[in-house]
This record gives C-alpha cells, structure tokens and sequence, in this order.
C-alpha cells in the first residue's frame, strides 16, 4: 500500500522532534556504528521519514547545509540515516563538500560515507566506506567547483578595463 | 596511532579522540556540563544501574572489555579469536566477558563478569557506547543491544593484547 505524503509542515514538526536531545540521546549509548543505526530506526518517525518521499529527502539535505545542524551530532546521525534511503544525485552532491571539509566525525563520518556511497552507486566493504567516500568525495568537489557570485564574475572584467585603460595612456 | 594486537600480533583497527579523529571516533571529549546531562539522561531510563566510571567518548564496549580502554574498536572478532575460548555459561566465573549480539550475528556490546550467583550472572560490568560504565543487570541495558550470546574466557597462557606506541 502507498504511503500518504508528509506535509512540509508534519517533516519540520517531526525532525525537530528528533532534535530533542531527550529523544535522540539514545545514540549515545551506541558502541558501534552498526547499534547506532539500530537506535536511530526505532526513534518515533524515523521509519516514516525514511518511507515518505522526495519532501523529506529535500528538507534534510537543506538541514545538513546549516553548520547548526552539523554540530549537532545526533540530529546529524539521524539525517544521514534517513537520507541513506534516498540515494538521489541531489544527496550526493550536498554531501560531497561536507565530506571532502572532515566535517562529519564520530558515527557520523562513517553514516556519511555510506550514505554518499549509495547515492553515487559505488560499493564498499564497510570498514572502507570512509575511506572511498573521501577519495570519490573529492572528485566530486573537483569537477564542481564553487558558483561565483555576480560580483565576483564582474571584478576581473573591471579589472582588465582599467589595465587597458592604462595601456592605451602609455602609448600615447 | 598507537597499534593494538591481539596475542597472535595481529593488528587491530581502532581509533582515538582527537581534533582531526579517524573515523569513527569523535573530535572532542564530553564537557562537564554534557557528561552531567548523559548521567541523568541514562538515570531517567535505566535508574538500576551503578556508575562506575565516568562518561568517556574515548572508549567503547569492546575497548574496555578486550582492550583495557584503550580506544574506540568497531569490530572485535580478532580479539575473541585470538586472546579468549568460549565457556559454558552456567560456568561464569568473575572477569569473564559477556558477548552480546543482534539478530543479523554482529557484535553489539560487551561486558565484565561482576557477579555470578549460583552458576547464573546477575551482574556485568560494561562501557555503554560513548556514556559511563556502569555494574548493571545482564538484561537491562537498551534493546539495541541485542541479547548475551556468549561467554568468553581470556587465555592465561599466552601473551596478552598488546598496545605498541
């Protein structure tokens, strides 16, 4: 049977429900990667979340993009676990940079790996997830370097007026 | 990064607490004020259990059952093949370790023999993922945990797990 999507509103109400360290500090009682993942799925909505759809795929991705979010360990072990299941271009790309930064560590690095890993459609042996995500990571961030603003594109073109300006001064 | 080996030498992969850690061990230590919250956190949940060491996000379950604390270790398998012989359960003795495991076969968490009475293990001492250690009852810690599958011995013969600096 078809899930029923999420409103925005229902995912916002939900994650900042998983926000509440009284609700997510189970986490911490994890020893392993692998029991993390266990906690984090029998947290209230976490299934849900992970079934719903494009929606909550888009609403963490924007999440993971605040630093705010990212220092926030376990909020950021719980987006990451929900993301793994949407392995789209979009999660790959936003966790190419934060990857390639070192900003995921804890669980988080190893939940980061293996959800970039997914999305990019390569296979690792588990205990070398972080370090293949890093590599491919980097590629990513290679070949996408960062958009520049319009101010940024306009100051070299002002720049190359003035020298020729200065030029054509000279040769007079 | 120091180097751990089991008593047959060989290594096993582990990590530290450290500014730029290798995954997947943490940048930073509990502050004070973060140790305080996880105590009382844990408190509200399982108010039986007994602290016996502090909130440490330096070692797990299995680093201070097969490694004397020594860090964060993912995967013990080298560690109960190599250093430990599987016992009986009803022959627990104080100092065993206790294996716990999930449904898929992992190792899930990993404790002392505290007590031990009459051939039955009433009480374990264990590191609880990145919070305290604690002396609690076998069965109650968090479901995630699985369930004790497994008793091990340490070998007395051979040389014990060795950290090399």
């Amino acid at each position: 049977m078809e899930q029923k999507s999420l409103s925005p509103e229902v995912i916002h109400t939900m994650i900042a429900h998983l926000a509440d360290h009284k609700v997510n500090f189970r986490i911490d009682l994890a020893s392993t990667t692998h029991v993390a993942k266990r906690i984090i799925q029998s947290l209230p909505g976490v299934q849900e979340l992970r079934e719903n759809g494009p929606q909550v795929e888009q609403t963490l991705v924007a999440l993971l993009q605040n630093e705010a979010t990212l220092d926030n360990d376990n909020l950021t072990s719980i987006s990451l676990h929900i993301l793994e299941k949407y392995p789209t271009e979009r999660v790959k790309l936003a966790l190419a940079k934060p990857i390639v930064a070192r900003r995921f560590t804890g669980f988080n690095a190893q939940l980061a790996a293996e959800a970039f890993l997914k999305a990019a459609g390569i296979h690792a042996l588990r205990k070398d997830a972080i370090k293949i995500a890093l590599r491919e990571a980097r590629k990513i961030v290679a070949s996408n370097p960062p958009k520049m603003n319009v101010q940024e594109k306009q100051e070299p073109k002002a720049r190359a007026t003035f020298h020729r300006k200065k030029s054509l001064i000279l040769k007079k | 990064m120091a180097i751990y080996r089991t008593s047959h030498r060989r290594s096993v992969s582990h990590c530290h607490v450290r500014p730029h850690p290798v995954g997947p061990c943490d940048s930073r230590e509990w502050t004070r004020a973060e140790r305080q919250q996880e105590r009382a956190l844990v408190a509200s949940l399982h108010p039986n259990v007994v602290e016996v060491r502090a909130p440490s996000r330096k070692y797990n379950c299995h680093g201070y059952a097969f490694a004397r604390a020594h860090g964060l270790f993912e995967f013990p398998d080298l560690f109960i093949v190599d250093d430990f012989s599987q016992v009986p359960t009803e022959e627990a003795r104080i100092g065993d370790v206790l294996v716990y495991e999930d449904e898929e076969g992992e190792f899930t968490h990993s404790g002392f023999v505290k007590e031990v009475i009459d051939g039955e293990i009433t009480k374990l001492r264990s590191k609880w993922g990145k919070v305290a250690a604690y002396v609690h009852d076998p069965l109650d810690v968090d479901p995630s945990f699985g369930t004790p599958t497994r008793l091990l011995r340490r070998h007395r013969r051979r040389r014990t797990a060795t950290a090399i600096r």
